[in-house]
């Protein structure tokens, strides 16, 4: 008798433990890594292998039901409660009684930590995975993009722009759609967008007689102007307000194909060229080429020129270090010219979705004039205005700026300024919008983050470069080949 | 009559046994009958059929080998080294230690503190600017980055070993506290040293205690994720990446083909294992009898 007891003890307890192991180890979860969209610098390009079949086309039977009786319902969900959303809500079901917008706040309130995110990702995988409760219509701004993509759980947006022929792309600043492309579509739909320069002292360049072309730089010509402008000039400073980290991710991602081959499963970090590149990072901070400080110092350059608004655009010339210019950030060895961006409030439509064109419509309704130009959208995720996809929106806060002439700000100091709009300041600014090509991305992808968390061990001079690089290279080595 | 009674007596048992069997159903076999089902398809929801594909890419996957292989001979140091030292202090412990109360409550404690303070502490102690490197350098030996080198093993091993010597210790002693008093006692008039005393006595009558433990240890040594992954998060040193923690990034990835053919995979090998250690055992009970 006991050992029949202790059998059934023994075999229960197996199935337990093994049963854990295979669905609950889903309970944690780690940081998520979202792609950067194409232009040859991911950090995480989509695998093409998948052979799926598009699902597109399925709608699952829990969808359906909702729907019945000629009232349809787009379930939206939000990455946290945004006043912009509801008041679209509120606004779209005026116009269309046929049709319910549901908001499911899928963050919450307030920052968040590694476990509530991790939480988050994996209530939103297990929908997203079993079709059920899912959204119709995502946030995707916190969300692992490239991963939904890669499992083909998203629509492709620019299909569906094709096709229906009352949207016309003209009318949209269309060039950060087509550089926020996943796998050659577009299926997280940016609806706002910022962008990102140097901010330079352009008086103290031009004492020393250095040129710079901001339209064709590198990052190699930066670093050498940057020598060159410290020597003969009077600043101490090159770039201020940089961290190492944020240097390496420049070089980093400057020479990305070097280090990574995700097709071929294989990083490469453990070169001679790897561990140069992280001491190249110490020797530019030595060099003072770049400075993480940036308050009471002198420097030609600044790197926290994050535009937001047309009024950011004409102040943070003249906001930290008396007057300035924005210039365009180097780029690539190799790269085409442009500017770089960052996107917001991207949306996405679930490939099970029962609604999806009626989801497709609700999203032309955001990026309507109406909508775009909404002043709701400060909410707690992000507390600043972006730039409206719409151009008509835009074009039409210009001429407001414009009719006023100038604009008035605190500077650090809290003394009040004002700085003058001209015509010729806003064609430039036009231009620097048409040119925006470089996606970057605020969520690091996983394999920066280990990048990141290593290096950060030789920056502090915990470990040599050599042993840093070798930590890398397991790691993502790990990574890539799952 | 007795059918009658015997009959009666099966239904009761089913009766008692049905709330926790169904729980277990719905919460254990039914989800990982659905997953093996998954690992046959080639995705969620509606997949098709797509028989060994999900195996052959799993198998195909460097970091799954990996996993397995630092899985399997985590297993394989960590039992051992457990039950080791969990029957030396059993043999002690039964013995009339001074503070033995007080000891034998120590070794359990271990047993009832959280996950998340265990780990806590190990932050403290092995951290790269830890207790342990402190001390190390204070004799001046080099520091030893403990998580992040061939060590993070080692170091998973012992603080493993730690938290969970103490359940195999209560088994230990009910066992030994099992045989009884008397055979020794021959065993001494018979003129039996001590050695032999604990090899033909204290071991013959543990073994079905010890061949418990030593399933309960294997199939515990599957969970030691939870630690390092608290630890090191989800890539961590190579030496300590785990099948789960490659289930867990599938999972993250979305990628439930994969997720359920290595889940299925784990399961079948950790039976075969259990299995073997059954005929082991009933060979053992035979050859008592």
């Amino acid at each position: 008798m006991r050992r029949v007891t202790l059998l059934i003890v023994g075999f229960a307890m197996l199935l337990t433990m093994a049963a854990c192991s295979g669905s609950g180890s889903n309970g944690s979860v780690g940081r998520n890594d979202i792609a950067i969209p194409d232009g040859g610098t991911g950090t995480e390009s989509v695998r093409n292998e998948d052979k799926q079949p598009d699902r597109s086309a399925g709608v699952s039977p829990g969808e359906t039901e909702k729907n019945k009786g000629g009232k349809k319902t787009i379930v939206l969900a939000t990455g946290g409660s945004s006043d912009y959303f509801k008041e679209a809500k509120k606004k779209y079901e005026d116009r269309h009684p046929d049709i319910t917008i549901q908001l499911k706040d899928y963050r919450g309130e307030g920052k968040l930590d590694e476990s509530e995110y991790d939480k988050i990702v994996t209530k939103m995988n297990t929908e997203l995975l079993s079709g059920k409760g899912a959204a119709d219509l995502i946030v995707l701004d916190f969300l692992p993009v490239g991963k939904y993509v890669n499992k083909k759980m998203l629509v492709d947006l620019s299909e569906m722009m094709e096709q229906d022929s009352s949207f016309q792309k003209e009318q949209y600043y269309s060039n950060i759609w087509d550089n926020s492309k996943l796998n050659g579509g577009l299926y997280s739909m940016p609806l706002h967008f910022y962008m990102d320069f140097f901010w330079v002292d352009e008086e103290a360049v031009s004492k020393t007689g250095v040129n710079i072309d901001d339209k064709t730089w590198t990052f190699d010509q930066f670093i050498d102007t940057t020598k060159e402008l410290i020597k003969k000039g009077s600043y101490p400073h090159g770039l201020l307000g940089i961290s190492k980290t944020g240097a390496l991710e420049l070089l980093f991602q400057d020479n990305y194909a070097a280090f990574v081959d995700e097709a071929g499963r294989k990083a490469n970090f453990d070169s001679d060229l790897f561990v140069r590149l992280l001491e190249q990072v110490n020797t530019l901070f030595d060099e003072q080429v770049m400075t993480e400080n940036y308050e009471g110092l002198q420097g030609y350059f600044d790197f926290r020129a994050s535009i937001r608004s047309i009024e950011d655009y004409f102040t943070y010339p003249v906001m930290f270090h008396g007057t300035g210019k924005l210039y365009q950030k180097p780029i690539a060895e190799g790269q085409q010219t442009g500017t770089y961006f960052t996107t917001g409030y991207n949306v996405g439509i679930y490939s099970n979705s029962a609604v999806k064109k009626e989801a497709w419509d609700f999203i032309k309704f955001l990026l309507s004039d109406e909508m775009q130009g909404s002043k709701n959208r400060q909410d707690q995720n992000r507390s600043y205005l972006m730039f409206p996809m719409n151009k008509a929106t835009l074009e039409g806060q210009l001429k407001e700026l414009l009719k006023e002439g100038t604009v008035k700000f605190e500077d650090m100091d809290g003394k009040v300024k004002t700085v003058n709009i001209t015509e010729a300041g806003l064609s430039i600014f036009k231009q620097r919008i048409a040119a925006a090509n470089k996606p970057l991305h605020q969520t690091p992808s996983q394999i920066s983050e280990i990048l990141f968390e290593e290096a950060k061990a030789f920056f502090n001079k915990q470990k040599s470069a050599e042993d840093a690089a070798k930590l890398i290279q397991s790691r993502v080595g790990i990574y890539l080949n799952e | 009559m007795n059918i009658h009674w015997r009959k009666k007596e099966i239904a009761a048992a089913f009766m008692f046994l049905m709330p926790s069997a169904g729980g277990f159903a719905l919460f254990y076999v039914i989800p990982f009958a659905m997953g093996l089902v998954y690992s046959f398809q080639d995705g969620t929801p509606d997949g098709a059929f797509v028989g060994l594909a999900g195996y052959r890419e799993l198998l195909a996957s460097a970091s799954f080998r990996k996993a397995a292989w630092n899985t399997a001979l985590f297993t394989f140091m960590s039992v051992p080294l457990m039950i080791g030292s969990s029957l030396c202090l059993a043999i002690l412990l039964n013995k009339s230690v001074y503070l033995r109360k007080w000891l034998r409550t120590a070794f359990i404690l271990p047993l009832v503190v959280p996950v998340a303070s265990v780990v806590f502490i190990w932050q403290i102690g092995f951290d790269w600017n830890g207790a342990v490197n402190a001390w190390m350098h204070s004799f001046g030996m080099e520091r030893i980055d403990w998580m992040k080198s061939d060590w993070a093993i080692v170091t998973v091993t012992l603080v493993y070993a730690w938290k969970n010597m103490g359940y195999n210790v209560i088994l230990f002693l009910a066992g030994l506290q099992n045989i009884p008093e008397s055979y020794y006692e021959i065993a001494r008039l018979e003129g039996a040293g001590p050695f032999t005393s604990w090899r033909s006595i204290t071991m013959v009558y543990l073994m079905p205690t010890l061949f418990f433990v030593v399933l309960m240890s294997i199939i515990g040594s599957f969970k030691v994720f939870r630690e390092t992954y608290l630890i090191a998060g989800n890539y961590p040193h190579d030496s300590i990446y785990m099948l789960q923690h490659y289930m867990n990034n599938m999972f993250l990835s979305l990628d439930i083909q994969k997720l359920t053919a290595a889940a299925s995979l784990m399961v079948g090998s950790i039976m075969i294992l259990v299995a073997g250690l059954y005929l082991l055992e009933r060979r053992f009970r035979t050859f008592m009898e």
